[in-house]
């Protein structure tokens, strides 16, 4: 095969780079979509960061669109960026949203409204399908790793706000009395749905047995939207009846 | 794949040279985009908290119902002439385009998607702002300072683009002309089909749910809908091999620019 000329290198460039941005939106509109529908109350407000459902939950739901991206980008350009490339387009959404939105619009103080960071985990995931070069081990560690070093990552921001008050007699943390603080949406205290259930007198540290569970868990969801993100790109195509008027054969 | 010539009485192609790429559409259409949405999110800073809390009010049509009827009517306009002007003016000769061109209109094409998924991506922003908005302002109407923004501006802004994007590429595009690209039909219609959505969330929260919890099962309609914005990736991947074959045949001394 022949060398491509100069000029042609221009264009592959050109279109890795339109393809590239393309794929960037695409995947961050959808990620950022299905995220705060599914899991946005755990995600924006400090008050719902607890042990159970938030590290089982965001970690769980967010693995989906690593998954898909990293499948688009194995299988048809042999990168291991997909997590990555996925996470920085929902970190991206998020806090623009967050700025344009909650803070610079509604006046809500960054202490409430913080989003969490997925980075750590992304780096995971991308960095064992670089070394194994292997989708099933990928989803085997990578998955798992996801979901439980989730917490970890995010207790130095999370920290603080998990000191103990007394607030008018009662047992609170900071992130309790913030959320008390600034009224939201017609029901008092928000319906927050954290801390239910008995997993709190299972052991001494919920937030382990969840963090766990959602490893266990992310290991399936990422083989599930791993092979929906390899089956994406055999959408099929239907004969064009109106081909005839572009002057083509019927 | 190669391109075969059909029938009699179809023109052929004038041998000029023909300019692949250029960035100007491109960096027009973004500003044009950045400017329109730039002074929706100006005009929301200025008047939203001041005339827009209550649709009852004298200030709240005298400032955002104009904006509404503005919104609708080149909603209107766009969506039904960019759509007709693309179909008339399409080329009845698509199966003697040169390389050189269907590689410029497979440009074009990227450009529109680009800054189609770009506005998407606004839009999504506009959502959380939105959301920002009903937290703190309980909905009277579904006519808002958000919803006249982001419903009747950017998600029809997009649509555009989606709508002009498909109709350039089975007017212009032999492979796209040939066969319709599911994939494509999906990541255009899917976007749109958020705003019957709406309508349907607006039901819901006037009739059932006031409050605006966003993991309500009211809302899970849209996490649907989100997931057929991932055919786009399809249509990148549909893209590629003809891409490819069209730059290894546009090889020749004609400079990029």
């Amino acid at each position: 095969m022949a060398r491509p000329k100069p000029a042609s290198r221009n264009f592959e460039r050109i279109a890795d780079w339109m393809l590239l941005a393309v794929m960037f939106w695409t995947i961050a509109v959808s990620f950022k979509n299905t995220e705060v529908l599914t899991v946005g109350d755990w995600e924006m407000w400090v008050d719902w960061k607890d042990r159970e459902w938030w590290p089982l939950l965001y970690p769980l739901i967010c693995i989906s669109f690593p998954a898909i991206s990293q499948a688009i980008f194995w299988k048809h350009f042999r990168l291991p960026i997909g997590a990555t490339f996925a996470v920085m387009g929902l970190m991206l959404t998020t806090w623009t949203s967050l700025f344009l939105g909650h803070i610079g619009w509604t006046r809500f103080p960054l202490t409430l409204v913080w989003g969490a960071t997925l980075i750590p985990g992304a780096l995971l995931l991308d960095g064992i399908l670089l070394l194994t070069a292997n989708p099933v081990v990928t989803a085997i560690a990578g998955g798992a790793l996801f979901s439980i070093v989730f917490y970890p990552a995010n207790w130095p921001i999370l920290a603080p706000f998990r000191l103990v008050v007394e607030h008018l007699g009662q047992l609170a943390t900071v992130a309790d009395v913030v959320g008390y603080t600034f009224t939201r949406t017609s029901m008092p205290e928000y319906l927050r749905i954290i801390e239910r259930g008995t997993l709190r007198t299972f052991g001494e540290n919920p937030a382990v047995v969840s963090a766990l569970f959602s490893g266990f868990l992310s290991v399936i969801m990422y083989g599930i939207w791993f092979t929906i993100g390899l089956k994406l790109s055999n959408l099929p195509r239907m004969k064009n009846a109106y081909s005839r008027y572009m002057g083509l054969a019927a | 794949m190669s391109v075969t010539a059909i029938g009699a009485g179809v023109e052929a192609q004038p041998a000029q040279p023909v300019k692949i790429w250029s960035p100007l559409p491109l960096v027009a259409m973004i500003g044009v985009v950045l400017a329109i949405i730039g002074s929706w999110r100006w005009y929301q800073q200025i008047e939203g908290f001041k005339s827009g809390l209550d649709a009852s009010e004298a200030a709240f049509f005298e400032k955002w119902m104009p904006l509404w009827y503005l919104n609708l009517a080149l909603t209107g306009i766009a969506e039904t002439s960019i759509p007709l002007y693309l179909w008339l003016t399409r080329d009845r000769a698509l199966a003697k385009v040169t390389p050189s061109v269907e590689l410029h209109r497979y440009f074009r094409l990227f450009t529109l998607l680009f800054v189609m998924t770009m506005t998407q991506t606004i839009s999504i922003i506009f959502g959380a702002t939105d959301a920002a908005w009903h937290q703190v302002v309980v909905r009277d109407t579904s006519l808002t300072p958000s919803h006249i923004v982001l419903f009747f501006g950017i998600v029809p802004l997009f649509t555009t683009f989606g709508l002009s994007a498909f109709f350039w590429a089975i007017t212009r595009i032999p492979d796209f002309a040939r066969n319709i690209s599911l994939a494509l039909v999906l990541a255009v219609m899917a976007p749109f089909m958020v705003l019957p959505s709406v309508a349907y969330n607006e039901w819901g929260h006037a009739y059932w749910l006031m409050e605006e919890l966003f993991i309500a099962p009211l809302h899970w309609g849209f996490v649907a809908l989100g997931f057929g914005f991932m055919a786009m990736l399809a249509v990148v991947a549909q893209s590629i091999p003809r891409v490819i074959e069209l730059v290894r045949l546009t090889q020749s001394p004609v400079p990029v620019r």
